[in-house]
């Protein structure tokens, strides 16, 4: 039997770009479960993450000539699925677009990446999984990407479009939402 | 927890899609395109912008506002309350737009927005202070005067010297003795302005024909009562000459259909 290598994903792009339609089942392949577990942290209906994922992945082919093959192919494909997702829940709630974000207005000190352990990162990602639907979507779609998704603060502000030290602000800020809900729910039982 | 299976329908009807021609790839030249019509954006709010903020600043000086702050918190205000308002909010939108357009590149997101909204600003101040030294607005006033561009009347056409802002900018015609002289005004009046002891000049500065100044004082008729003249430098602001006045036709106020 023929033993492929792997494409890596920019040079499975490349190759959609190059007119190589069949490259881009192998990036559907990969980036299919991965989509669809971010896409179910805002979005619960199964059906609806489908609908949104299949238009994804059709916008992302359509629009393939515009990615930079030497940059990473995570953050623009994820880019285009944050975007369907939140107009999702934008068109369902029915909430105003707000042009520019008080967060990304100011310089903020860029928090150290490595402030949790792998082990502890994980134990927070178990945690925060029971209590991520009570955030705003705002400061969900960073953490998710953090903790979720294992993307950096780089990565993550290419696919949210927000300054990098922004990124850093969500996460704390979303964790300390959190954090006072826990306390409370503990308090009160 | 994590699903790492693929979910079959949309594998398949993406794929069957792309090969049916239902959904087809656009062309590279589509997004270059895109891309060129958005640095064209970026070029030609940022030439508004320029336009506009020199524009204010040359209206600004020609009715002598520019210099009002130089009599103090009185002068502020004046200078605040007859600013083009409709120049100013121009301005202000034109920037966001600027805004909204360099946020779509990475080295402008990546970066809180007050640093590229202080980079637009410190262009537009810096680029306005250029245009300023160039003459621009100057040779299109002066064109718009002499009736060869009927386009710059709304711009340029007469703006009244605000009322009671006993603010005169001027060119000296005549000094008649130590303590009066005669000022033809930006707006091409003819005033006698009067100095008394308190009056300040400047040290050292002695009044000559020919002379741009502004005239802080009190106006009567045609009669200034001098609180404080300040001479100015010769492209300050353009007077309203005789010789050129005869010259001159008329300035026609734009007609309304």
């Amino acid at each position: 039997m023929e033993q492929h290598i792997s494409p890596s994903d920019e040079d499975a792009a490349r190759a959609v770009q190059h007119g190589d339609a069949e490259a881009f089942a192998v990036l559907i392949k990969r980036y299919e479960p991965k989509l669809a577990r971010y896409g179910r942290k805002f979005v619960a209906n199964r059906d609806d993450i489908d609908d949104v994922l299949q238009d994804v992945f059709i916008k992302a082919y359509e629009h393939i000539q515009s990615y930079d093959s030497r940059r990473a192919f995570s953050p623009w494909i994820y880019r285009i699925a944050h975007n369907a997702f939140i107009s999702l829940i934008r068109k369902r709630t029915r909430e105003p677009v707000i042009p520019f974000d008080p967060d990304t207005l100011f310089p903020h000190p860029v928090a150290k990446e490595t402030a949790d352990g792998d082990i502890l990162r994980e134990e927070i990602a178990q945690e925060l999984e029971k209590h991520l639907d009570t955030l705003d979507p705002k400061y969900r779609a960073p953490l998710i990407l953090y903790y979720y998704e294992d993307m950096d603060y780089k990565a993550i502000a290419d696919i949210l479009h927000i300054p990098v030290s922004t990124v850093g602000v969500r996460i704390t800020r979303a964790k300390k939402q959190l954090l006072a809900q826990y306390e409370t729910r503990h308090d009160t039982n | 927890m994590t699903q790492t299976d693929t979910n079959p329908s949309v594998t398949d009807n993406v794929l069957s899609a792309i090969r049916s021609g239902k959904t087809r790839m656009k062309p590279r030249w589509h997004f270059v395109f895109r891309a060129i019509l958005v640095a064209l954006g970026v070029f030609i709010v940022s030439i508004g912008i320029v336009y506009v903020a020199s524009l204010i600043h040359f209206l600004l000086r020609q009715n002598g506002m520019w210099f009002a702050p130089d009599v103090g918190m009185r002068g502020m205000g004046l200078l605040f309350l007859s600013l083009p308002w409709i120049l100013v909010g121009s301005v202000i939108i034109f920037v966001i737009i600027l805004e909204i357009l360099v946020r779509q590149y990475a080295f402008a997101y990546k970066q809180p927005l007050m640093y590229s909204l202080a980079s637009i600003v410190g262009f537009a101040a810096l680029a306005t202070f250029v245009v300023g030294h160039t003459g621009m607005h100057g040779i299109m006033y002066r064109a718009t005067r002499e009736g060869a561009f009927p386009a710059g009347v709304p711009l340029y056409g007469p703006f009244p010297l605000p009322e009671n802002a006993e603010i005169h900018p001027g060119v000296i015609t005549q000094v008649t003795d130590a303590s009066s002289f005669t000022l033809e005004r930006v707006d091409g009046a003819s005033m006698t302005v009067y100095i008394a002891n308190d009056t300040r000049i400047p040290k050292g500065y002695t009044l000559k024909e020919d002379d741009r100044v502004v005239v802080f004082g009190v106006s009567k008729d045609t009669i200034i009562y001098a609180e404080h003249i300040r001479p100015e430098r010769q492209d300050a602001f353009i007077p309203f000459r005789d010789e050129e006045r005869r010259n001159m036709p008329p300035f026609s106020e734009p007609t309304e259909e």
